[in-house]
């Protein structure tokens, strides 16, 4: 696929790279919503979505040289925050209350955004990765390592059942 | 097909998974089979309720300033870190840049393609990003202990106290053979004094060194918690406000490791060394033997040799003559007999150190010599001070260096 950054985002990762703090604060702001969104949904706990989202800045800011416009600047960026959120956790310990600080959520859709942060870790990641975020079933396949493709596509598919199902009745 | 497989085959559907063929199947069946038909609407409501689900969680306010104020806290460590950088390093971060761009970018908005006619075409395709991910795994790893050597460069970097000022000034000094207009003297520079002067230098967190007339000094190493000099002639005096061990003097043969106190060190123009303690006390290292010197006593140190024995300041002459013919003129027993017999009460710690240097017998008559004025601690035997065990000796000299400080402190 083309890559079509904003003139104005090129711009702004242009000076970014040559060291330009306050344009790499812009583009932060930028992707802030973007970063946020994906962490708060994987993890479901607001203080940790706020860690992954400062990780990612900063991580981006040392990484910014590295990027080469091959994909979009804000899937870079949410890359880490996805990377970052699934390391966290998968070190959760198992009496990690889940949703520890809820937040209030106005998109209209508070009752399948709801059924969605209480599913099961690993039907959690597939379903936002794959049909929220776009990612491809190889892609979402690293994260797993005791999964193969066929299995988290049928994982998929009961998930989106039982969402159906939540949102039908 | 039957209705099970169209249900599969709307998921591979939407998933952009089915071939035109299928595709066709699918149609067909949907127009003939209502209750199929009913799960395709569902499953276009939902792919449609999810499409509002994107960025729609409201990030709390301070997330930028916060990451504002942490940018700032970290540039001076990102500028480190860009220089300390090395070359694997930047080896291994181009291998990342290659396969970074090797992968192709699949992973953008996917559009909701149920709202799209069923006879759209075109399969989209995405190279797996295994690689990338286990680079980024390594990294992961290897994370935690570059910015840990990062931040200790940064911790050590702070320690340097290069230059040190200097306070007072009477009569000419030389900073590196050039007259001083700067009053500091800074890592790696000299100091040399005139016939008529003494000057004193600040040691940042640990004291000062007074250097006295026709004195040499090399600044070695300015930072916290390792401070040196090399004293090539002349004499200087410590004064310590640390007791820690983070300043040392450098002699020919050995160093002098400040222990807090006072004290003051000389060479002559033959390279002897005297090392003399107001009061405190100080470790001599030579050939990594320490020799400690305690509070009130002398050690000299004859160019070539090892420490010579320590010997109170206020020793009669005489005492002091036989410890010269004990170190260096194989005085022998004799010489120890000698010693023995001048000793008073305050020469105690020379006798101790006589100790690993006598023959059996001698040792034998010092620790009763000494036992009489300052009994050994609990834990050190007579067998420990016969067989010269150096931690029972020094156990015992720390224990006689506090009693004769508190006898001189009630004086």
């Amino acid at each position: 696929m083309t890559v079509d950054n904003t003139n104005y985002v090129e711009y702004l990762i242009e000076l970014s790279k040559e060291g330009r703090k306050r344009s790499f604060i812009d583009l932060c702001e930028i992707n802030l919503r973007n970063v946020y969104t994906v962490a708060y949904r994987l993890l479901s706990d607001a203080d940790e979505a706020q860690k992954v989202t400062l990780h990612t800045f900063v991580k981006s800011w040392e990484k910014i040289k590295e990027y080469n416009g091959k994909i979009l600047f804000s899937i870079w960026m949410k890359n880490t925050a996805i990377e970052y959120s699934i390391s966290m956790l998968n070190h959760r310990d198992a009496v990690y209350a889940e949703r520890k600080r809820p937040i209030k959520i106005s998109s209209g859709q508070e009752f399948l955004e709801s059924h969605i942060l209480s599913l099961p870790k690993d039907d959690r990641i597939i379903i936002i990765l794959h049909d929220i975020e776009g990612y491809s079933y190889e892609e979402i396949r690293i994260f797993f390592e005791d999964l193969e493709i066929d299995e988290i596509k049928s994982k998929l598919i009961n998930t989106r059942e039982y969402l159906i199902n939540k949102i039908s009745v | 097909m039957n209705c099970e497989e169209i249900k599969i085959g709307l998921h591979n559907f939407v998933d952009e998974l089915s071939d035109s063929f299928m595709k066709r199947e699918i149609e067909v069946h949907l127009r003939t089979c209502d209750k199929c038909f009913n799960e395709y609407k569902k499953l276009k409501n939902f792919f449609d309720k999810l499409k509002d689900l994107t960025n729609t969680i409201e990030p709390p306010e301070g997330i930028i300033q916060a990451f504002s104020s942490k940018l700032l806290e970290r540039s001076i460590k990102d500028d480190l870190k860009e220089k300390i950088v090395s070359d694997p390093e930047k080896i291994k971060q181009e291998q990342i840049n290659l396969e970074r761009s090797i992968r192709e970018s699949s992973s953008a908005m996917r559009k909701s393609i149920l709202s799209m006619t069923l006879m759209a075409t075109g399969v989209s395709k995405s190279l797996p990003i295994r690689s990338r991910l286990n680079w980024s795994k390594i990294i992961l790893i290897l994370l935690p202990l570059v910015l840990l050597g990062v931040a200790y460069i940064v911790y050590d970097l702070q320690k340097n106290n290069s230059p040190w000022k200097i306070k007072t000034a009477e009569g000419r000094i030389l900073i590196n053979g050039k007259d001083n207009n700067t009053g500091t003297i800074s890592e790696g520079e000299s100091l040399l004094s005139s016939d008529s002067s003494k000057t004193e230098i600040l040691i940042p967190r640990v004291g000062s060194i007074v250097v006295y007339q026709n004195s040499i000094i090399i600044l070695k190493k300015a930072k916290d918690g390792d401070n040196r000099i090399r004293l090539e002639r002349g004499s200087v005096k410590i004064k310590n406000v640390s007791e820690e061990p983070d300043f040392a003097i450098d002699l020919k043969n050995s160093y002098v490791i400040d222990r807090g106190g006072e004290y003051t060190v000389s060479v002559d123009e033959f390279e002897n060394a005297k090392i003399s303690v107001s009061f405190g006390f100080t470790e001599i290292n030579y050939n990594n033997e320490s020799y400690f010197l305690s509070e009130k006593y002398v050690c000299d140190i004859m160019t070539g040799k090892k420490p010579g024995t320590p010997y109170c300041s206020d020793a009669p002459d005489t005492l002091i003559q036989e410890i010269k013919n004990f170190d260096y003129n194989n005085g022998g027993d004799n010489s120890i007999d000698n010693i023995i017999s001048t000793a008073r009460k305050s020469d105690m710690l020379t006798l101790l150190a006589i100790i690993p240097r006598a023959s059996q017998i001698k040792r034998e008559t010092l620790f009763q010599t000494i036992t009489n004025h300052f009994p050994p601690p609990e834990n050190v035997t007579r067998m420990d001070i016969l067989r010269a065990d150096k931690k029972m000796l020094h156990i015992w000299w720390e224990e006689i260096k506090e009693q004769l400080k508190s006898i001189s402190d009630r004086k």
